[in-house]
């Protein structure tokens, strides 16, 4: 499950764009502040349809802090929330799902609470959003929204009734929290299904025989006499491990990943691919990742080259996203295509 | 964001390309030159097609340099460009279009190349076409004829390597454009190219 096809209007930096026939594996490459971050998020806020909450989860990405209310109209085009944002997609059965996100204005501050019959309506804020969604033709809204009581902002959400999200998916940049990761493992072993991760994991380190958590730190067994801190096998084991994780914790659903190659040096790119594909068709994910590294581009080339990759060739899709004044485009490459623009020296991130 | 050239073959225009760039002292800052291997790539691959967006939007010209061809292998001047034309209107985008030998006639890059072939030299092509109406006489079905890329490879080869950099550039069908012994940049057949160039990377 994941999507095939996504429309963005209005948000963030993005005034419109297209993009499709996306795949199970798919990079996004793009410069520095063209909307990489941007499409993620809105992928995001697609599959979380009904949650209008999960705006404060993507301001937080961007260093603002939960809860922050003021920072709700930057999700806006130009900070112009007359406009309301609308995120429509495919999904990889054809179904369609579409979003439109608009502001709830009122007062949360509290000098202008007090002050009430001094305050105007170019005083009102947004205090909340409101999602008003279809999948299908069937129509739901939901929405949230602050109050100032006695005991400080407090938050109300209406939920749709009779709606359950059936698209599951993560976003994170590859620098995310070890209590993210840790929590995550634990499920996997709690729930009897650490094998699966560590026969994917033995592609990049051979010794592996376990994972397990003490005192909530990740330990693994290499073959020596202990159990050693994941640590010691260095940051890429580390962020490859964590990715795998995700992949199967998220299977059957979405992995949005911000920056896939931070942190990682360039000789482990191609391991991070094999770990990748072999992972995201073991548990059916669809890995959505963004990077603006050429070593990654070329990595992919030679990984999917050989020819016992040669099935895989078709599970990928590269996007080099375009930004000119405010209109974007997203320009598709399969394998071929990328194969050709690296030959001839084409600049397509 | 420079201007783009598109050439068809990567070792074979771009390298002649970029060598007669320099002898005009248009800067590699200013312009790069892509290969799209053959022309019915130029305007469905996708790298090509943003490369063409980018140039553009950026307020740079976007520049083709093929072969006319021949009408006997589908192409002629008149039938190319209208082709390359047709295809640049489709996709919406603006070009500046050559076709080599000289932007006018029938023929190809080869043409073109025999022509700046210095005086001094032209014995060897001649040597050449006396070879090759030699093996057309025995008229034997075995025998390849060599054809005109053969006879500027067979030309090049025949000089005496100057040093081992010369010999693998040779080897990359990199003909050391800028080497007045081998190649004459200021010839009357490069007038049209020479313009066209100048008026469009000025």
């Amino acid at each position: 499950m994941g999507f095939q096809s996504i429309e963005i209007n209005n948000f963030r930096g993005i005034k419109h764009l297209e993009i499709d026939n996306l795949k199970r594996i798919n990079v996004l490459m793009g410069s520095n502040n063209v909307g990489k971050s941007s499409i993620l998020e809105a992928l995001f806020l697609l599959t979380g349809i009904s949650n209008p909450y999960l705006s404060f989860k993507v301001n937080q990405y961007r260093g603002f802090p939960y809860d922050y209310f003021k920072a709700l109209d930057v999700l806006f085009f130009e900070r112009n929330h007359e406009l309301p944002i609308t995120i429509s997609g495919k999904d990889c059965q054809g179904n369609k799902r579409m979003m439109k996100i608009s502001p709830v204005y009122g007062f949360l501050d509290v000098d202008k609470y007090s002050n009430e019959s001094f305050s105007s309506k170019e005083d009102e804020q947004i205090i909340g959003l409101l999602s008003a969604f279809n999948i299908g033709d069937k129509e739901y809204n939901s929405s949230f929204r602050g109050e100032h009581t006695d005991k400080g902002i407090e938050i109300s959400q209406i939920h749709p009734e009779g709606y359950k999200e059936n698209i599951l998916a993560k976003l994170f940049k590859t620098d995310t929290s070890s209590e993210d990761f840790v929590t995550s493992l634990k499920s996997i072993i709690e729930n009897k299904k650490i094998d699966s991760v560590i026969s994917v994991l033995k592609l990049i380190e051979p010794t592996l025989n376990d994972v397990i958590i003490m005192d909530n730190s990740v330990m693994v067994d290499v073959g020596y006499s202990k159990y050693i801190p994941i640590n010691v096998l260095g940051d890429g084991f580390r962020k490859i491990l964590s990715l795998v994780i995700f992949i199967y914790e998220y299977r059957n659903g979405v992995l949005l990943v911000d920056e896939i190659d931070n942190g990682l040096h360039y000789s482990v790119l191609e391991l991070l691919w094999e770990t990748l594909f072999k992972s995201a068709n073991e548990f059916d994910t669809q890995i959505i990742a963004t990077t603006h590294s050429l070593d990654v581009i070329s990595s992919l080339e030679k990984y999917l080259s050989n020819d016992e990759r040669g099935l895989y060739r078709d599970d990928f899709r590269a996007f080099s996203i375009r930004k000119y004044d405010y209109e974007m485009k997203a320009f598709k490459y399969n394998y071929e295509n990328i194969q050709f623009a690296l030959e001839q020296e084409i600049e397509i991130r | 964001m420079k201007h783009t050239i598109y050439v068809e073959d990567k070792d074979r225009d771009r390298l002649f390309i970029e060598a007669y760039l320099h002898h005009l002292g248009i800067s590699k800052e200013d312009v790069r030159v892509v290969s799209a291997k053959g022309y019915t790539r130029l305007f469905y691959e996708t790298g090509i097609l943003q490369n063409l967006e980018d140039t553009a939007q950026a307020g740079k010209k976007n520049i083709v340099i093929f072969d006319a061809d021949y009408p006997e292998n589908g192409g002629g001047f008149e039938e190319r460009k209208q082709y390359l034309q047709k295809e640049a209107e489709r996709i919406g985008k603006d070009i500046e279009l050559f076709l080599f030998p000289n932007n006018k006639e029938d023929g190809d890059f080869e043409t073109l190349l025999e022509q700046l072939v210095p005086e001094a030299h032209k014995g060897i092509l001649s040597c050449f076409e006396s070879y090759e109406k030699c093996l057309l006489k025995y008229n034997n079905p075995l025998y390849k004829i060599p054809d005109r890329k053969n006879k500027l490879h067979t030309y090049i080869y025949t000089f005496d390597k100057q040093d081992n950099e010369e010999e693998m550039r040779f080897k990359k069908q990199d003909y050391c454009y800028e080497n007045p012994e081998y190649w004459d940049l200021n010839a009357e057949a490069l007038l049209p190219l020479k313009t066209f160039l100048e008026t469009h990377l000025s």
